[in-house]
């Protein structure tokens, strides 16, 4: 059954308040985009996530929204922290999952007839797929611990990168209040050889060259020049990420119960903020979003290795850079201004990306003039886009924006759709070198499977919630 | 040892993740099926052999989240253990509770059979539904 959705403004839809919804659904799609999205099932999810106890404004879909489990990839949910809940299905199994963007020195021109070795290098370095475990020595109980309350700053302290990069990770690639004790187990076995590696599914490690700047300051602040080389690494926290969603849905669903909360969807389980159950999931979360902070930072320093030992440079001549690392399936407190009242919510986001304007006090001080940066990785056929958050997005959307380009057709459309086509040779040809060390899932993560992400970016960028800083296209890529 | 078997599911589409439908004649039979389907799924074929034997007695509040628990505890063994499953015996099953043996080839770095990674097994649209002509489920995994 189609839902009502009305047009509010220029890219602006919205689901009406209706029956248990407790805000309305507010969707950011072009008219070609909501084409697509007008029969989703993500539009129910949208609606579904309005139940949510303390959900303040509206239940966001961003322009890269998809059907997923609960929330939709893409979603966006901020809750009252004294009146309302946090839910593990706002933020997925993958913890901080998120996106690195590294600069270098080098220049495409220089790296392109190179491009072949220097993707089966990093392939070497960083282990990816299904299973990839033992990029470094297997971590201890101890280790493990420290990587928990200290994030990104272990891999740093333990040789994997330089200080300076922290400056560089939302919140320095450190959550606080994390806490180790309510992690299970078996989240903390999961994780022990998995530092370092890239895991399977849409991870992938991209080399790519800039191709356009639209946004000359906020460029030259970042160091991002048309033709040079930069990086972006995708993944996340791996299965201990994974075990810490499965135990706490568990958790969770009780907790719902126990407070007497109605849920739509038992992925939509959820627990009070205020709540014992609720507590120890942001805890465990934070500590899990370290984990994946780290495991970045020490993907970071293993392909700088690669790219050294590549082209035979020093590390000055190489300048490998973290210029952002992001998370885009988190939840987190934060303080904004709505409606004019100042408050802190619990801003869940699933499959979307912090997006905060110029001058606030989370972004580090390069980039308070410009706002935060805002990675946009797209498919690996085509582009992808680096911009810069807005006031706009503090006003409307909690300081949020899309994630990707998101997902059009199912695994299996892509995969009937790629039958017959040597889609390594194709993008070969479109002068993209892939390296995977499972074939099969090329066919599903091929640009033909994604939205353009063009449309999707420009989407946002014409309302101003972001503005489009550089546009990056892509070289070599490793698919997980 | 890998073969192909006749399928005991069909997939459902799914925009992000994977959609599961397995039919049993049975409660046991849907049980088996199902980790069946988890299995070919992860590996592509079916693995023959057993190498390899672990036991799992799980308790939950009704056969939807039994199933879940189910395959969400043998994935974990698989992954923790590296083992891949492929047969699947029940001491006892009811609504509300399992003591089965799961038993499988070990694998490793050498001999790594699996090809999809399922992150979990969600509860999202999670259906166990009984008719005339038995059981049928429905889940939908992270991948």
């Amino acid at each position: 059954m189609e839902r009502q959705i009305n047009r509010i403004a220029h890219n602006i839809w919205e689901i009406p308040q209706t029956g248990k919804m407790r805000v309305p659904g507010r969707i950011y799609a072009s008219e070609e985009l909501m084409q697509v999205l007008r029969n989703d099932a993500s539009l129910d999810q949208i609606a579904n996530v309005a139940q949510l106890p303390g959900i303040t404004g509206f239940s966001f879909g961003m322009p890269d929204i998809h059907w997923g489990y609960g929330f939709p990839i893409g979603g966006v949910a901020a809750t009252d922290i004294e009146t309302g809940v946090i839910s593990p299905g706002g933020v997925g199994y993958d913890i901080n999952c998120g996106v690195r963007l590294i600069r270098t020195n080098l220049y495409a021109d220089e790296v392109y007839p190179k491009i072949k070795s220097l993707v089966a290098a990093v392939f070497s370095a960083v282990p990816s797929g299904v299973g990839s475990h033992n990029a470094i020595k297997k971590l201890n109980l101890s280790d493990i611990r420290k990587i928990l309350t200290h994030g990104a700053g272990w891999s740093v302290e333990n040789g994997f990168g330089m200080e300076n990069d922290l400056n560089f990770i939302e919140d320095r690639g450190c959550l606080e209040s994390a806490n180790p004790d309510v992690i299970s187990p078996r989240a903390i076995e999961r994780g022990l050889s998995q530092m370092g590696t890239l895991g399977s599914g849409n991870h992938f490690i991209e080399i790519s060259k800039i191709t356009d700047i639209y946004d000359d300051i906020a460029a030259r602040t970042m160091n991002l020049d048309i033709g040079k080389i930069v990086i972006q690494i995708h993944t996340g926290s791996r299965g201990l990420g994974y075990q810490v969603c499965d135990d706490f849905i568990k958790v969770t669903l009780q907790a719902s119960r126990k407070y007497d909360i109605e849920i739509p969807d038992r992925q939509l389980s959820c627990a009070p903020l205020t709540s014992p159950e609720g507590k120890d999931y942001l805890a465990a979360m934070r500590a899990s979003a370290n984990f994946a902070f780290s495991n970045r930072q020490v993907i970071h320093s293993l392909i700088e290795h690669a790219f050294i030992q590549s082209f035979n440079i020093s590390p000055l001549e190489l300048g490998f850079r973290c210029v952002w690392d992001i998370a885009h399936n988190i939840a987190k407190i934060e303080e904004h201004d709505y409606k004019g009242i100042k408050k802190k919510y619990c801003v869940h986001r699933k499959g979307a990306t912090r997006a905060f304007g110029p001058g606030y006090s989370e972004l580090p001080s390069n980039y308070k003039t410009i706002g935060q940066p805002v990675l946009i990785p797209g498919d690996m056929g085509t582009e992808s886009y680096v911009c810069v958050g807005t006031e706009k997005a503090m006003v409307e959307t909690f300081g949020s924006s899309c994630h990707g380009a998101g997902r059009l057709l199912s695994r299996s459309q892509a995969k009937k759709k790629g039958a017959g086509i040597n889609l390594f040779k194709e993008l070969e040809k479109s002068g993209v070198f892939v390296m995977s060390e499972e074939k099969s899932t090329i066919a599903e993560e091929m640009p033909f499977a994604y939205k353009n992400v063009t449309q999707v970016v420009n989407t946002l960028h014409e309302i101003g919630i972001i503005r489009k800083v550089a546009r990056l296209v892509p070289l070599g890529v490793i698919k997980g | 040892m890998l073969q192909k078997q006749k399928r005991v599911y069909e997939l459902f589409d799914h925009t992000s993740d994977l959609g599961v439908i397995v039919k049993g004649r049975s409660l046991v039979e849907l049980f088996q099926n199902s980790a069946v389907a988890v299995f070919d799924i992860m590996s592509g074929s079916v693995s023959s052999g057993n190498s390899a034997m672990l036991s799992i007695n799980l308790r939950a509040e009704n056969p939807e989240l039994l199933l879940r628990d189910w395959l969400a505890e043998l994935i974990f063994l698989s992954n923790d253990q590296k083992i891949l499953f492929n047969a699947f015996h029940f001491q006892k099953l009811d609504r509300h509770s399992l003591e089965a043996e799961a038993v499988g080839v070990a694998y490793s770095s050498d001999y790594f059979p699996v090809k999809k990674e399922i992150k979990a097994v969600t509860y999202h649209q999670l259906r166990v539904q009984h008719s005339k002509s038995g059981y049928t489920a429905r889940f939908i995994l992270d991948i």
